[in-house]
């Protein structure tokens, strides 16, 4: 059962939002840099 | 075995392998932890469901300290056999340590609040995962203090070592000294305290935590070669336009 944004429920959901916050962002930020390091190493291996 | 894999072509065509892989089971086992923490385990019969914060909680502190105890191996190989994969390992992974031990910290005084009644306690276990935390802020600032990086790199290698004593006082503080945090629910050596419907989500998020730090450090680590290449690369050319020069003012000269 999905928990209720009651007293406990508040903490519950503080937690799981923080989490995928900041495991999202430092997934996105390291794709994005990864992307960028990869096009950067095929454009300077062409040229 | 390992060696074999140590070389950085091997290494390419190993990740080109494993980083599909480790993002596809990342999505999966995470997408299904969430469903099965959130909604199907049942809420704890004290601690209601304030207990589905374990499926985030425990899981960064598996993290935190693995990736620790990993770049402490990395740093040893680093030291003994100058390996340059294991050294960028070491760089990769400290950063995501980081984040899974600060998750762990602030998951865990968000957890204390409702139960304890405290979101801080200067406990054993508390107390040694913050100076775990310390140790891994401690290495990113250490191997930027120095301008010589193979320095920094055996000066950060050395703190990696010497901090990895932290790791068994992290694991058994809870059974040396008195602490307000619970004993460890699941060993490696006895059955878990824990019930099937609270160890499922707990190990699909384990699961799906070690698939992504997998994928970050993988990526990490790719962006540090291509970053070293890249200098490598501007080293050539400013080399080459040096000795240009200065042939040309040789021909000069002579002429």
């Amino acid at each position: 059962m999905i928990p209720q944004f009651d007293s406990y429920g508040f903490y519950v959901w503080a937690v799981y939002a923080i989490a995928c916050v900041s495991l999202g962002a430092l997934w996105l930020v390291t794709w994005i840099q990864y992307k960028a390091a990869k096009n950067g190493d095929k454009y300077e291996s062409q040229t | 075995m390992l060696t074999h894999f140590a070389r950085l072509d091997r290494f390419h065509r190993l990740s080109a392998v494993l980083l599909p892989l480790f993002t596809l089971l990342a999505v999966l086992c995470v997408g299904y932890g969430l469903y099965v923490s959130l909604w199907a385990s049942p809420a704890d019969y004290q601690q209601g469901d304030a207990v589905r914060i374990m499926y985030i909680h425990v899981p960064s502190a598996w993290l935190g300290l693995g990736i620790y105890t990993s770049t402490a191996i990395a740093a040893f190989v680093a030291l003994v056999w100058r390996h340059r994969l294991a050294e960028i390992y070491m760089d990769a992974a400290i950063p995501v340590g980081a984040i899974f031990t600060a998750l762990c910290l602030v998951t865990g005084a968000i957890w204390g609040q409702p139960i304890w009644g405290t979101w801080w306690v200067w406990d054993a276990r508390l107390t040694s995962v913050l100076v775990l935390f310390v140790q891994y802020i401690g290495y990113m600032v250490l191997r930027r203090a120095f301008d010589d990086e193979q320095q920094a790199l055996r000066i950060g290698a050395v703190l990696l070592l010497i901090g990895v004593l932290n790791i068994p006082i992290i694991k058994f503080s809870v059974d040396w000294w008195n602490t307000l945090h619970q004993p460890a629910s699941i060993s490696r050596l006895g059955k878990p305290t824990l019930d099937i419907t609270m160890l499922k989500p707990l190990l699909w998020m384990a699961g799906g935590f070690m698939a992504m730090a997998g994928t970050v450090i993988i990526m990490r680590m790719h962006i540090a070669m291509a970053r070293a290449k890249k200098q490598a690369r501007m080293m050539r050319h400013l080399w080459q336009h040096t000795a240009q020069t200065e042939a040309a003012q040789q021909q000069d000269g002579i002429s």
